[in-house]
This record gives C-alpha cells, structure tokens and sequence, in this order.
C-alpha cells in the first residue's frame, strides 16, 4: 500500500476532486443523522402508545 | 478582502489536511460515501436481512410495523459493521487476492483506521437502538453475532483452521434467530433449526467457491479445506454436508413445527441441491476444467437458502390466513 503516488494536492483538478469528496462525505453523514432523529421520534412516538 | 482570507484560510487547511494525509503512508484521498457503502457487503447483507426478515414474520405474536422495521434495520446495521471490521483486519490479504483487491482498503480508497471506526460505530449503534426500541434479547444476540463474524471467525478461525467455515458458518446464522427474538422476546426450537439450516448449508456453499477460487486462498495462505485437505475430501465433504443439510432442512416439518407447504417444497429443493452437490463431489476436475457443476452448485445454493427460507414463511404466516 506505500507504493501507490501521492495525489498532487496543489493542482486545483486534484483539490476539486478533494473537495467534492469532502462535500459528498459531508452531505451523507448530514442524511444519516437526519434518519437517525426521524428515526427516534417514530420509534419514541410508538413506544409512549400514541401510534399503534 | 474578507472573503479572499477565507479562501486563502479554506486552501491552508485544505494544505494542512493534505500534508497529514501524504505523511500517512497508503492514504490518498477521503472515502467517497460509495466506499462506507461497500465496507458493509451489500451482497451478503441482502442475504442475511432476508433470513432476518423471515425469522421475524415467522414468528408467533405480532410487532409493530415500525418497530419491525427497527430490528431488521439493526440486522443489517450489525451485518454492515462486522463486514467492515472483517475487511478492516483482512486488508492486506484483500490486497493478494483476486476476487477482493478492489475492496476500499487494499484499492487505496479508503485509510484503514477510518474502516475501523465505521465499523465499530455501525455495530455499536446497531446493538445499542435493538436493544432500546426493541428488546435486550435481540440486542444481545446480535452483539454475539458481530463479535462471532469479527474475532471468532476472522481474527482466530479463518487464518487457523481448514475448519473456519464450519463453525464460522454460525456467524451468517443467527439473522433468523434475533428476527424470532424480536417478536417473541425468547428462543425456542424453529429458530434454533433455522440457525442450523444456515450452519449446515454453509459448508457446501463455501467450498462450491473455494474449488474454482482456491488459488487465491493458497497464495495468501488462508487455510481452506481444498487446499489443506485435498481437492478430493473437500468434494466429498461437499455432498457429505449437503445430506446433513436435508435431514436439517426436513427436521422442522418432521417435528410438527411447520406444515406440509414447507415440507414438500423443502423436500423438492433439497433433493435437487444433494443432487447437483453430488455432481461435484464424485468428479475429478481435469487441467482446464471450466468447473461447472461447481458454479452452477454455488449459484443455487444461495437461491436455495432463499428459497427455504420463503417457504418456511409461506407456511407459517401466509398459509393460516388463507386457511382462515
């Protein structure tokens, strides 16, 4: 695994892609805890018996 | 003014995160999300929610849809974090082999430490939301069964035992137990049969894709039966384990457990599974050999499982309410 180049972070193709990576990182981690509050609230909603 | 010191701040940071990520040997750039994604083996988690699935709707009593739906998303959850722990510690075997070097870690996509975390955030919260919503037995079990796939099975069975399938096959096994758990908050007979129905089909299963993928294993030096013992025993050990598997199979409808929708699908399926397991157990692989009947064994085999498993649900859920 130490043999593979190292990306040029200076060239502003490689820090584009760098930063679309980050974003889309960003973005999904945002979803997963939305789902995971949604998450919650549905299942606090059914346990105290107000639904089901 | 303000806005070029927050660019030039974003591209130093940027510099600094890309100066610790040169330092650290094997990692090029972070994850995609398409990588956290295949660290889980989606492949196998369809699997392994399906025989969750069916464990839960078979069942006595009912849940809540919602809650339900909780315990198989913990199932999956728990499968997805012990699949990334598995190929956390097995990346530089995943390197050597074929069918897995392009795996996040050995591709270069993905630094191991943060496969590491993932795992065990993904394992952690899937023990920790069953055992909340829906209840500690479940929870308990599952926290076994992540614990049985990531050390039992990978860290000691695997690089130890021609038998690491045998008893690692326990690890895939317990999907139907924790959906039973789920419902009825105990364990009793039928699921403990549907565990062994998995702990036996893996076996033939496996050794199906170690005979055509058994160079991979001897040259990273994982111990699997076709190399250790011989190509030979590993055939017959192949159908050997397939007539276990029928008398596994038929067990719950001899008992009484399951009606006679079951029994004869569960008989049809298993006799065409001895006999295609019988293909290959009793041939000789020439040089050259395109093993087909290998192929076409691991191929049905997962159907197989499938199969079974919406057999055993068609006569425990479906079959009453249409007799009703």
């Amino acid at each position: 695994m130490t043999d593979r180049p190292t990306p040029d972070f200076n060239d502003p193709q490689v820090l584009a892609q760098l930063r679309a990576r980050q974003r889309s990182r960003a973005l999904f981690m945002a979803g997963i805890l939305v789902a995971l509050c949604v998450l919650f609230y549905v299942i606090t909603i059914v346990k105290i018996g107000v639904w089901g | 003014m303000g806005s070029d010191r927050c660019m030039t701040e974003a591209v130093s940071q940027i510099q600094g995160q890309s100066a610790a990520m040169t330092a650290q040997p094997g990692v090029l750039m972070p994850a995609h999300w398409r990588d956290f994604w295949a660290l889980t083996k989606p492949g196998v988690i369809r699997l392994v929610v399906f025989t969750g699935l069916c464990g839960l709707l078979a069942a006595p009593g009912s849940i809540h849809p919602v809650i339900g739906f909780v315990a198989i998303l913990c199932i999956a959850m728990g499968a997805g974090g012990a699949a990334a722990l598995n190929q956390y510690y097995e990346s530089d075997l995943d390197a050597l082999m074929k069918r897995t070097a392009n795996r996040p870690i050995p591709a270069g996509r993905m630094d191991r430490e943060a496969a590491l975390q993932f795992g065990l955030a993904l394992s952690g919260f899937s023990v920790v939301i069953m055992g909340l919503a829906v209840n500690w037995l479940a929870a308990a079990i599952l926290a076994f069964s992540v614990f049985y796939y990531a050390v039992i099975y990978t860290i000691w069975l695997k690089p130890n035992t021609p038998q690491n399938i045998v008893i690692g096959g326990g690890a895939g096994a317990f999907p139907p137990v924790i959906g039973w758990a789920a419902v009825t908050g105990d364990v009793t007979m039928l699921p403990i049969l549907l565990f062994s129905i998995i702990f036996f089909w893996t076996p033939p299963h496996f050794w199906a894709l170690a005979l055509f993928v058994k160079m991979d294993y001897a040259r990273v030096g994982i111990p699997m039966m076709p190399n250790v013992a011989g190509e030979k025993s590993t055939r017959h050990q192949v159908f050997g384990y397939s007539l276990v598997l029928l008398a596994t199979v038929m067990a719950p409808a001899a008992l009484g457990l399951v009606g006679w929708t079951y029994g004869i699908s569960a008989f049809v399926l298993s006799a065409i599974f001895v006999a295609l397991a019988a293909r290959v157990g009793f041939r000789t692989a020439g040089e050259g050999d395109s093993l087909k009947p290998e192929k076409q064994l691991f191929a049905y085999s997962i159907v197989y499982l499938f199969l079974i498993f919406a057999a055993v649900v068609v006569d425990r859920a479906v079959v009453p309410v249409i007799a009703a």
